[in-house]
């Protein structure tokens, strides 16, 4: 059956951004690309929330990013991308619906034939995803970087069960867990 | 450390942490320790878990651990004891990073410390740590005693290894 994965880059401390929202600290090399490439390749919906949405239809699918990170870029805007949001239902966005009840789109989506589901996590629809249960597996990659302070992921107590450990060459460890 | 950073519940709970080593994480271990020759605590997880480690060389699966701690020599933190009853420990005279500074220039094996949060902290704050082994366990807290939050600034890391163990601990060995 279909999957729903949350990944995330967190700090060693678990932090997704510094309180400010800064997540310039993350290590990122070709390494990452690559991972996040074939990571992207097993999955064949990226799940949003509004605010995430709206950062990622403005950057992209712009002409700038499409040739600054072609690989990545392509992954983006090529895979379909379903929107949780009350108020947005249209975008110039390629390969974008938009959908209101999470349980109900979510369960039907599990039930039908086709590939993982991820949800790029840190925000409210993470937060939301994890409190209902409906999270199968993490894919966390821990950054070899302390922030001393920051804003979590992890919001309650969650049990995981340990999958498998990659280390990187820049120093991020992605660590998988299911639920 | 729980998968976000924490080291014990709020209240210093312990009772999400695996015990149930598989032998290749007890050889870690083991080979870890073995050029260890000092352990350095603060005084709270010394009063908590000095007594307890005694307990503990009853409890299989804890007792080479217990063993470990209680046969080497300690030294403790505090800034309001000056001696102690404890077997293999003395109270440290000097303050913090005077202590522990001449502790490294001094001939002699690994030192180690394993807590507490308060304390490990401040090594952490005064750049006293030379490598961390960070044992991951297979659970967020969602809130608990950090160790990385008496920092002023980032500290970036450098990764050796990352292990998986079947027990569903993930060990991350870190050098400044």
């Amino acid at each position: 059956m279909r999957k729903v994965i949350v990944s995330m880059v967190i700090s060693l401390d678990g932090y997704t951004e510094t309180v400010d929202k800064n997540m310039d600290w993350q290590p990122w090399g070709e390494d990452m690309t690559a991972y996040m490439d074939n990571f992207m390749a097993g999955t064949d919906t990226i799940l949003l929330g509004r605010k995430a949405f709206e950062l990622m239809e403005g950057y992209w699918p712009t002409e700038e990013i499409r040739i600054e990170e072609p690989v990545l870029a392509k992954r983006m805007n090529e895979t379909h991308k379903l929107v949780f949001s009350t108020t947005r239902t249209t975008t110039n966005w390629e390969n974008t619906s938009f959908a209101d009840r999470i349980e109900n789109e979510i369960t039907k989506l599990k039930q039908l034939p086709g590939k993982d589901m991820v949800l790029f996590g840190g925000g409210e629809l993470a937060a939301t995803f994890m409190e209902k249960g409906l999270v199968d597996e993490y894919h966390i990659i821990t950054s070899p970087i302390a922030l001393g302070s920051g804003n979590p992921l992890f919001k309650q107590r969650t049990n995981l069960k340990l999958k498998k450990v990659q280390p990187m060459p820049s120093g991020n460890v992605v660590i998988t867990y299911s639920s | 450390m729980s998968v976000d950073g924490f080291i014990a519940g709020p209240n210093g709970e312990m009772d999400w942490m695996v015990w149930n080593w598989d032998d290749t994480l007890k050889k870690y271990v083991n080979d870890l320790t073995e050029p260890v020759d000092t352990i350095l605590l603060g005084r709270k997880l010394a009063e908590g878990f000095i007594d307890a480690w005694q307990a503990n060389t009853s409890i299989p699966e804890m007792a080479d651990f217990a063993h470990k701690m209680i046969d080497s020599p300690k030294i403790v933190f505090s800034k309001t004891m000056k001696t102690c009853n404890w077997i293999n420990t003395e109270i440290a005279q000097r303050e913090l990073v005077e202590e522990v500074t001449a502790l490294k220039n001094k001939p002699g094996g690994d030192i180690i410390a394993y807590g507490g949060a308060s304390f490990v902290g401040s090594l952490i704050q005064h750049g006293l740590i030379d490598e961390f082994h960070i044992f991951i366990n297979p659970v967020a807290l969602g809130s608990g005693m950090p160790i990385f939050n008496k920092l002023e600034g980032f500290q970036k890391l450098n990764l050796v290894k990352a292990i998986g163990f079947d027990c569903g601990i993930t060990v991350l060995h870190y050098t400044k």
